[in-house]
């Protein structure tokens, strides 16, 4: 899932005030801001990343913060990080091709998908998986026992994570200060 | 959403088949040839390194929405589940006599080790390709004139980066390297950054990060205010 967090160009910069003077970098000034937040964002994803996994295979990389993009007088950062919505709020998630959700059960399952896994395990393989008659998992034979891949399930809540995303006001206050940082560079130059 | 300069990188390269080894690629191809075509080591199939820079371009991107009516990002496990299918497709997935996938092979095309590494490699270094060019704005010259070397993912067994940073500083005579710290700091256009990725054994062959396969590594921007406020020293 994907999210995109906007700023806007604080009021004491606006009309009459400061940037009245350099209107013309507007653009550039809103591009400080928004690469400031994006900065933070990398370096919380960083954090994540390096607080959350034991071998760095987990979603949160600074690759999934993306540009900032100015539109009027608003930047904005979006952040492709699946899962990164979970920020915010609960979240329902439902099959969308599928019948069913696959969660994981197994290592050999962890960060693959039945049909990658399918792939990789043909039918006739020893490791193939099948589904048991009337339950709702995906199994393997393992020396005739069995084990379990997949719980097959039609929808899972996710709850709220808001440590995903550093405080809304850290990130105002990033970008804002950057913004006056710029204002101030391009008056001195 | 606007289109996205990561995506463009990787849009605008050049499928480039080759059967070379990655040392050999190092050695024998120019920064500039590395940097403008995608391309893997040992893998002559133009059908499947265009299906790759199609769903590279897609990586990290919204696909569609999901039945929340948020938008969906296509991530990892997609991007090698479709790199798989068309490797599958051309016959170049090694498989065992179950049929089973060879895994834990990096000459083998479908395992997923070397599909993470064609997906993590390629994204990393359009990643900093962007930051290269965003660090040319006259601005931003002014304002963020550093990079910094540092962690993007863990890794179980890490190379040693700051023994390297100090050989290839010292390689370079420092030149726009900030001294006294123990961070990685140098000025976007040091030396440094070219040395990182051409010296050592493992490296790409290029001046951005990731520099070697599999690293983990990448850059930040850091302001100069920031190295002023330090007291900091930089190279000549």
């Amino acid at each position: 899932m994907g999210l995109n967090l906007q700023v806007s160009l604080p009021a004491s910069l606006k009309g009459e005030g400061k940037l009245g003077k350099i209107e013309s970098r507007k653009e550039s000034i809103l591009l400080a801001g928004g690469q400031a937040l994006q900065k933070l964002l990398r370096n919380w994803m960083r954090e994540l990343n390096s607080s959350r996994s034991k071998h760095g295979s987990n979603h949160f990389t600074p690759s999934g913060i993306h540009d900032p993009v100015i539109d009027g007088n608003n930047v904005s950062v979006g952040i492709f990080i699946p899962g990164i919505n979970r920020a915010l709020h609960d979240v329902i998630i439902r099959p969308v091709e599928a019948n069913a959700l696959a969660i994981p059960m197994h290592a050999d399952a962890y960060g693959t998908s039945p049909r990658e896994y399918n792939n990789n395990h043909p039918k006739g393989s020893p490791d193939a998986l099948f589904r048991p008659k009337g339950k709702d998992y995906l199994a393997k034979n393992d020396n005739g026992s069995l084990v379990v891949m997949y719980l097959l399930r039609k929808s899972v809540t996710q709850r709220q994570d808001r440590t995903l995303l550093p405080p809304a006001e850290e990130m105002s206050e990033t970008a804002l200060k950057a913004m006056h940082g710029a204002v101030e560079a391009i008056l001195s130059t | 959403m606007p289109e996205d300069i990561q995506k463009q990188s990787i849009l605008d390269k050049e499928v480039f088949p080759t059967g070379l080894r990655s040392m050999e690629i190092r050695e024998f191809w120019s920064d500039e040839l590395k940097e403008k075509a995608l391309f893997s080591a040992r893998t002559t199939s133009k059908a499947y390194l265009d299906r790759v820079k199609e769903v590279l371009a897609d990586y990290q991107t919204t696909l569609g929405e999901t039945s929340a009516g948020e938008p969906m990002t296509q991530g990892l496990q997609r991007t090698r589940m479709l790199m798989l299918e068309k490797l599958d497709e051309l016959g170049l997935v090694e498989r065992d006599e179950n049929g089973d996938v060879i895994q834990g092979k990096m000459t083998n095309l479908g395992s997923s080790m070397r599909l993470n590494l064609v997906i993590k490699t390629n994204t990393e270094l359009a990643n900093s390709m962007r930051m290269k060019m965003v660090a040319q704005d006259p601005l931003q010259k002014i304002l963020n004139p550093y990079f910094e070397l540092v962690r993007n993912e863990t890794r179980k067994n890490p190379r040693n980066w700051w023994d390297r940073w100090l050989t290839c500083a010292e390689a370079v005579g420092w030149k726009g390297v900030v001294k006294g710290t123990t961070r990685m700091i140098a000025r976007c256009d040091s030396p440094i950054w070219s040395e990182l990725g051409h010296r050592f054994d493992d490296c790409i062959g290029t001046d951005m990060p990731p520099f070697s396969f599999g690293s983990g590594m990448g850059w930040e921007t850091v302001s100069a205010a920031e190295v002023k406020d330090m007291g900091l020293e930089v190279g000549e």
